[in-house]
């Protein structure tokens, strides 16, 4: 199955086909999800009103989190089987992650001020892993940068990925282990969410209008890569002619 | 929660009875966010596209096709 999906050729025609029902469903998903959160749900009845972030918030961290473990499994398997397609996705799944670990960051602050009485606590570690997460995916693309060849930058890259994915189930169940601001997992449980529905189901059908959004993204990003590629190539055929 | 009316009635964007900045802000944010990565991709997208077309083209015009 790998072997089908490392082919660039057969990728670009299936994300080609699959690219408008991505970003079709994410906007349908995301608009839904924005208007059951502002004009739909009902105000908490602890936090009042500043609970609808929850529908950008939690979305964000758990994608901030799928993105990072999707780049350490994509750079698993170029390192073993060095498939190109996989370091592209890697790389493309890096910005993307990134902006939803960061909207999940100054989300958080935003929604902590008003329910905690403060934008930022050193000593949750839900939230200083989070932190740790962005460095992770910044240092990614840092590191990628900074290597002269697109093999270093892909084994450095691979490398880190791997080795910082630690980083994710530690995320997972620092609110279990440590306990602090945070509250314990209500949704990703082994006995089942704890969330009223009402809540529950808008919150699932976000976090699904931002996956597929960032599968788009991924996808073209992956595309753009493959392209600047063959435009290479064929540069270095005209030069040699 | 009470919804702002337009000068034709229509409703706009919802009151919240607390913390409406606070919302506001957060959901602001991240589309700003949002609306600047997937503006970046798409026009990486759109370069990279435009240029192998062009390089494609300049390869077709200097080694035509074999006719018949």
């Amino acid at each position: 199955m790998i072997k089908a999906f490392a082919n660039p050729h057969r990728f670009m025609a299936f994300s080609q086909r699959v690219q408008p029902w991505l970003y079709g469903g994410a906007a349908a998903l995301i608009a839904y999800s924005v208007w059951q959160a502002f004009y739909v749900v009902s105000p908490e009845r602890f936090q009042g009103d500043s609970a609808r972030i929850m529908f950008i918030h939690v979305p964000a961290a758990w994608l901030g989190m799928a993105g990072y473990a999707g780049m350490a499994a994509a750079s698993f398997v170029w390192f073993i089987w060095r498939h190109e397609l996989a370091d592209t996705a890697a790389k493309a799944l890096a910005p993307v992650g990134a902006a939803y670990c960061a909207i999940c960051l100054y989300s958080g602050a935003i929604w902590g001020k008003p329910t905690w009485g403060t934008w930022w606590q050193w000593d949750d570690a839900r939230m200083v892993s989070m932190l740790v997460l962005l460095f992770l995916y910044l240092g990614y693309m840092a590191v990628r940068a900074a290597m002269d060849t697109r093999q270093k930058a892909a084994q450095a890259g691979a490398i880190l990925a791997m080795v910082g994915v630690i980083n994710v189930p530690i995320i997972k169940f620092s609110v279990d282990i440590w306990a602090s601001l945070h509250q314990p997992a209500s949704v990703v449980r082994f006995d089942g969410p704890t969330m009223d529905a009402s809540y529950l189901y808008p919150l699932l059908i976000a976090a699904l209008g931002h996956t597929l959004l960032l599968t788009g993204l991924v996808f073209t990003a992956m595309r753009t890569d493959i392209m600047t590629r063959r435009a290479r190539a064929l540069l270095l055929r005209q030069a040699a002619a | 929660m009470a919804a702002r009316t337009g000068g034709d009635g229509r409703a706009m964007l919802p009151e919240f009875e607390n913390h409406a900045v606070y919302i506001y802000a957060a959901y602001g944010l991240a589309a700003a966010t949002l609306g600047a990565l997937i503006a970046a991709i798409v026009y990486r997208a759109r370069r990279a596209r435009a240029k192998v077309e062009r390089l494609q083209r300049q390869a077709d015009e200097s080694d035509p096709p074999a006719q018949g």
